[in-house]
């Protein structure tokens, strides 16, 4: 919608600019070429926008009377001092069981937000439907934002003065869930797409006691920005941990396309660094490169997988 | 031309180039409609090329396969690899695994196979596990009750998980243990410890 408005602009401007040009001095031609490049970026940053879901506008599908529900809470984070917001996705069966439930906390890329799960890759759909068909053990699947500044890459870590990502997604978000929801305590999963996939992978290596299993599409070895104590050279980089660290008993399955070269070569890497009892399935795209098309082909197996990997409720 | 190619990149900057030169040369004696054409095809031919700058260097789509959102149509998962107790036709057996004189458990552990384990071949099943009194069968979860001794220690169980892995299809975390939290004092005491298996 605001993408064809841009276009719109985009037309008008230049039927004012080839129309007015001759009647115009200085600074009225200039005026129109500022707004001609204006109205074209603005058309190209809002298409991106769409893409990746920056920005998004507009909130979760209104909540029906049965099946699935997609909440949006926001998580007051007492220990990392960050309050952001977080969408929660209750399977149909968390109306009537009694059980606790699993959990998986889903990542986002960057740039993007948990809402590039929920419209580009419609995850609830794709839940709703595992699950349904008995691949999937009825899950919460928590969708946290990972930074307060949309233009900021936390990588899910704790960025020395700045955001306290990792302690708000590993610490304030479990806490949360807790005390509004009848979720397991302890034993969950991560998935997370890009940016969101190397998160997944860090965090359940360096936190092995309360993850379970972590799924990455199209994940990395290392975070690639600074941290500013020089861990993404350490201990906030998987290749590192993996080369000179006991390897945790969890388990990861990595995802990627072949021919995502970064991606394809970070996920190798790993692959052949891993040993027992670290557990590890890998899964290749045939191609596609880094985009929404292959995470989208890669979410049902990835969040059948982790489902498997979890504590399910008995009944 | 590949997506990610230098000729095409070098091909739209030059396109683009070229209509500037055209617009800004044939301005005045060009019709209104012609002008307003000649402004979109530049600015599309400018926004055309600033993508595939941006997307050969980033790799977001390396082809226009990947472009169409084609991913081929099979993703492939490296194989699940059978256990050597897939062919038994048992739904439920004694185990008599090779480390089970380490774990001295009073009798071999009983394992059930949900009804789904043989239908499914290509999937990794999670594990209830019971410590005590056994398990009814559970859909798509493969069950294995142990009883514990006295001399039963958790660190010996830690092999447990892996000892299954090599004979039958399932995951070697997320356990559910059953039994150790809730009647402690069934329980010997090396196992009355908070149970996580496998990591302990």
């Amino acid at each position: 919608m605001s993408v064809a408005l841009a276009l719109a602009a985009v037309l008008a401007i230049a039927v004012l600019l080839a129309t007015f040009w001759n009647r115009l001095r200085l600074a009225g031609r200039s005026g129109l070429i500022l707004a001609a490049v204006l109205s074209v970026v603005a058309a190209a940053a809002l298409q991106v926008n769409q893409l990746v879901q920056a920005y998004p506008t507009g909130g979760t599908p209104a909540a029906a009377a049965s099946g699935s529900q997609m909440l949006t809470v926001s998580v007051p984070g007492r220990a990392s001092q960050l309050t952001l917001q977080m969408y929660v996705y209750l399977p149909a069966a968390y109306r009537t069981g009694r059980d606790r439930f699993p959990v998986i906390e889903a990542l986002h890329g960057y740039p993007g937000s948990p809402q590039t799960w929920l419209r580009r890759l419609g995850v609830q759909s794709y839940l709703d439907r595992e699950i349904a068909a008995g691949r999937m053990a009825p899950t919460v699947v928590l969708f946290p934002y990972q930074t307060p500044n949309r233009l900021l890459d936390t990588e899910c870590t704790n960025l020395r003065g700045g955001p306290q990502t990792e302690t708000f997604l590993t610490v304030d978000v479990p806490a949360y869930a807790r005390a509004h929801y009848r979720v397991r305590h302890s034993d969950w999963g991560l998935t997370g797409y890009s940016a969101g996939a190397f998160c997944a992978i860090n965090l359940a290596l360096r936190h092995p006691g309360f993850y379970e299993a972590a799924a990455s599409l199209s994940g990395y070895a290392s975070p690639g920005i600074k941290i500013g104590d020089g861990s993404e050279n350490t201990t906030n980089n998987p290749g590192w941990r993996l080369r000179h660290l006991p390897q945790p008993p969890i388990a990861l399955w990595l995802g990627w396309a072949a021919d995502d070269r970064e991606s394809a070569h970070d996920s190798r890497r790993l692959a052949t660094l891993r040993h027992p009892p670290l557990s590890l399935t890998t899964a290749v795209v045939a191609h596609g490169g880094h985009s929404d098309a292959v995470w989208t082909r890669m979410e049902p197996p990835a969040f059948d997988w982790l489902s498997a990997h979890l504590p399910r409720p008995l009944s | 031309m590949t997506l990610t190619g230098l000729p095409l990149l070098l091909f739209a900057a030059a396109a683009a180039v070229a209509a500037a030169a055209a617009v800004v040369r044939l301005w005045s004696r060009a019709w209104i409609a012609a002008r307003i054409a000649g402004v979109l095809l530049l600015e599309t031919l400018v926004v055309f090329a600033a993508g595939l700058a941006v997307n050969r260097h980033e790799m977001f789509y390396p082809s226009w396969q990947a472009l169409r959102g084609d991913t081929g149509t099979v993703a492939v998962t490296a194989p699940v690899a059978a256990g050597r107790l897939d062919a038994t036709t048992a739904s439920s057996f004694r185990w008599h695994p090779a480390g089970l004189a380490a774990w001295h458990l009073a009798a071999p552990p009983l394992v059930t196979l949900p009804a789904d384990y043989r239908s499914r071949p290509g999937v990794t099943f999670p594990v209830v596990l019971s410590m005590g009194s056994a398990v009814p069968r559970i859909l798509s979860a493969v069950t294995v009750t142990l009883a514990p001794t006295p001399r039963t220690t958790t660190s010996a169980l830690r092999s447990l998980p892996f000892e299954l892995r090599h004979d039958l299809r399932v995951a070697t975390t997320g356990w559910v243990v059953m039994g150790a939290g809730r009647s402690l004092a069934d329980l010997p005491p090396a196992l009355a410890a908070p149970m996580t298996l496998p990591a302990a």
